[in-house]
């Protein structure tokens, strides 16, 4: 080798060594902080949500044993309680929660009374047979469904529950609020510890289920974006009658209950949780600002104007389909405009869309 | 001049190192398609698929059908590689990956659009040594042109602002590697972005005369190495740098492979050809070129931004240009009972279809004209019109209107021409 290029070898090198350990570090990468606060929250919500669960539970257990005004008082607002973690979780799905199937397991609606009415009168009376009933058969809809009636009130539930069949079905209502409890010990086993979801959250990059940061950060908006999705559409645009033109009551979930609106409500708080989180553990806006204020700005505003318009619509959501549809078309509206920064801003400032694409890209 | 030209012969080499290679990786990539559930996921699962102009008649193809059509790419890839009849082999390849990729317009890659071509000059021009064990030079001028456009087009298109500008998309795609070790420090800094972005384009630009030229060859090959593997490894572009890396040796000189050889081994059997028919077969493979060196030039007919509207975007090699993100909703109205109600293109497409479809102008008329069918054929009598609301952003700017909300898509047809109904980008720069 000439003098010349030696020379150059040398100058390439020194330049290179330079830059690797001259140049300061300028930007830090917050993302990892921000999954592992991410996985943070839900953990607290599963503990809160496996404890309600347990005291539902409790509560029916004790209605069952004499079924009473207070007995299912105290069942229903035990089954109120649980709702508010649950729907937290449930605004994220992603991870085992949707790949082990423990949302539909534990949630799916809208309910449909024929399958819950077949689950009991098939005399189901332990883990092991409810497990062979479908989804539709069981879960937080189905327990909704016994306990309440709006058309008879709670004197017609409890009508049902010591009447001929009352041993049965009461039977039923507590094999069901055990298999939750079950269902939301095993989603939490699924997060929690070494090697679960939050583990590997907090991992990314270095993890089994994230081998890199960027795949979990898309996973995490594309499941908020699959959150609101769920709100948006399912949650008040299918009941307002967004398919077929007229409001479609039976489309609401909890409709039993009348927790409709505060079911939403509540998804959109889990959303909240996972993009804002608290001062000491921030989420996804950390990352957010630090590419773009303005967008950050745009979805604070956004998911303000939808928490506000949510607010506005009467409750309960059976009849505010019916009689204030401006109000609750204002509350989808502003939840798309929040999924719309979401899914098209959001996702390009990040560049979610370069990757979780089935197929290669160019 | 031109008949010393044409009856110029070089060495068959590189051809057939080339045929073996492209052979194998397409072989792998068959196997790769089908070992990752594609064939399910992509090709039968769907209960829409958005066809190519003129190829509605392709069709969802069965079960069956479908995984012959890969067990088919794989023999006759294979066959290829070996040189068992190349003309017929790389023949039946090509039918079978154009059925594939012909299924799904939103699947539709850059490299899909290259092997196709890479597979019709194989046809035209069969990679295979002649009886002396040589080619004339003009079908090897011919493999490389085809070769070198890739990057010709992948550079000039690089030539945008966005690009050479604003760094972007790689600004937001470098800082998504920010995690890596040791490298990833710099990945989010973003004069690295400006360094890779003009670095880039002057590598797709003059790597061809870099390989062709013997001082340079060297470290152009070492750098198409490094940025292909590079590009692999940050970037999910499966084949696609395994498939350049193989095709950049048709740029060495024809008898580059027997310096690894004893002296007098055969590479590939010789085969005896007509000339005047190869000639004329080579003709057409010219035709071929000419018309994918003019099918790139088709976007300078329409206004306005490529990266923004598409027109005139495919067959143009125009590779990883940019990071859109979007949202569609369809606006369904029945003139017959003057019923109006949305439509999520989520609830029929596949998440990648959908996401595809959020961005593409062409398929969202595609999945109009769709709409507006299935739902007239559902409710005789109805008289259905379908606008849309499609917000866009273009590398982190604010989302905007893509399409007219106003204009009804049902009554709009797809063609060449520019398209009136949608709307102008975005001036402002990036965020």
């Amino acid at each position: 080798m000439s003098r010349t290029r030696w020379f150059g070898v040398l100058g390439i090198g020194a330049v290179a060594i330079g830059l690797a350990l001259g140049c300061p570090e300028t930007q830090i990468d917050h993302r990892g902080e921000v999954l592992d606060h991410v996985g943070q929250a839900v953990l607290v919500d599963l503990e809160q949500a496996h404890a309600d669960a347990q005291a539902l539970r409790g509560s029916i257990a004790s209605l069952c044993a004499a079924p009473d005004a207070t007995g299912l008082d105290a069942s229903q607002a035990a089954w109120m309680q649980l709702r508010g973690p649950w729907k937290r979780i449930l605004a994220l799905p992603f991870g085992p929660l949707v790949d082990d199937g423990f949302d539909t397991a534990i949630d799916f609606w809208p309910a449909r009374p024929s399958s819950i009415d077949g689950g009991w009168l098939s005399g189901a009376s332990s883990q092991a047979e409810l497990d062979a009933l479908g989804v539709a058969s069981k879960g937080m809809p189905a327990i909704e469904y016994l306990l309440w009636d709006p058309i008879g009130g709670d004197a017609a539930v409890l009508a049902s529950l010591t009447g001929t069949d009352g041993p049965q079905r009461c039977a039923y209502v507590e094999l069901l609020a055990s298999d939750v409890e079950l269902q939301l010990e095993r989603l939490d086993a699924a997060w929690r510890g070494a090697g679960g979801f939050a583990d590997q959250l907090a991992q990314a990059g270095d993890s089994e289920a994230f081998p890199t940061v960027a795949l979990a950060i898309d996973q995490l908006l594309n499941a908020m974006i699959a959150g609101l999705h769920d709100l948006e559409d399912p949650k008040l645009r299918k009941p307002l009658g967004a398919t077929i033109g007229a409001p479609q009551p039976e489309l609401l979930e909890s409709r039993f209950s009348d927790r409709s609106l505060q079911d939403a409500r509540d998804a959109l708080a889990g959303f909240a949780q996972a993009y804002l989180g608290t001062q000491a553990a921030p989420g996804l806006t950390l990352v957010v600002a630090e590419k773009s204020p303005a967008v950050d700005e745009q979805v604070r505003d956004a998911l303000a104007a939808a928490e506000v318009a949510l607010a506005d619509v009467p409750e309960p959501l059976r009849t505010s389909i019916v009689d204030a549809p401006m109000q609750v078309e204002a509350a989808a509206d502003a939840v798309h405009e929040l999924r719309t920064i979401l899914t098209a801003q959001v996702a390009s400032l990040l560049g979610v869309t370069v990757s979780l694409s089935d197929n290669d890209g160019d | 001049m031109a008949d010393r030209w044409l009856s110029h012969r070089v060495d068959a080499a590189s051809l057939v190192v080339l045929r073996v290679a492209v052979g194998l990786l397409l072989f792998v990539s068959a196997a790769r398609f089908v070992a990752r559930g594609w064939v399910e996921e992509l090709l039968l699962a769907p209960s829409f698929h958005f066809h190519y102009w003129g190829f509605a008649w392709i069709g969802e193809p069965p079960a069956w059908l479908a995984y012959s059509l890969f067990v088919v790419l794989a023999g006759s890839s294979l066959a290829l590689a070996a040189g068992v009849s190349t003309r017929c082999s790389a023949g039946v390849a090509l039918l079978a990956f154009a059925w594939i990729e012909l299924i799904d317009l939103t699947y539709y890659l850059n490299h899909y659009y290259f092997l196709t071509c890479l597979l019709a000059t194989f046809v035209l021009v069969p990679p295979r040594p002649e009886a002396d064990n040589r080619v004339p030079a003009w079908k090897l001028a011919l493999l490389r042109t085809q070769v070198g456009l890739v990057y010709v087009f992948a550079g000039l298109a690089k030539l945008n602002p966005e690009w050479m500008l604003h760094a972007q998309p790689l600004d937001i795609w470098l800082a998504r590697h920010a995690d890596l070790p040791i490298l990833g420090r710099w990945l989010d800094e973003t004069w690295l972005a400006y360094a890779a972005s003009w670095a880039g384009a002057s590598f797709d630009l003059l790597v061809v005369p870099a390989l062709l030229w013997s001082r340079t060859r060297p470290f152009a090959y070492a750098a198409v190495v490094g940025f292909h593997v590079v590009t692999g490894l940050l970037f999910p572009i499966g084949m696609f740098p395994w498939f350049m890396i193989a095709a950049a040796t048709i740029l060495f000189p024809p008898d580059w492979p027997r310096r690894w050889l004893a002296a007098g081994a055969v590479l590939d059997r010789p085969v005896a050809v007509h000339p005047k028919r190869e000639r004329a077969l080579g003709g057409i493979a010219c035709a071929l070129l000419v018309l994918q060196l003019a099918l790139p030039l088709r976007m300078l007919l329409y206004p306005g931004s490529t990266l923004w509207h598409e027109q005139g975007a495919r067959y143009g090699y125009r590779v990883m240009l940019v990071e859109k993100a979007g949202l569609v909703e369809y606006r369904v109205r029945d003139r017959s009972s003057g019923r109006e109600w949305r439509v999520d293109p989520g609830d029929e497409l596949t998440t990648l279809q959908a996401r595809m479809l959020s961005t593409q102008p062409d398929l969202i008329l595609q999945y109009a004209h769709h709409l507006a069918a299935r739902l007239e054929q559902e409710t005789p009598g109805a008289a259905i019109e379908v606008r849309v609301d499609a917000l866009v952003s273009v590398h982190g700017r604010p989302a905007r209107r893509l399409i007219d909300p106003n204009v009804d898509l049902a009554r709009e047809r797809d063609g060449l021409t520019p398209k009136p109904w949608i709307l102008a980008g975005p001036e402002e720069p990036p965020p």
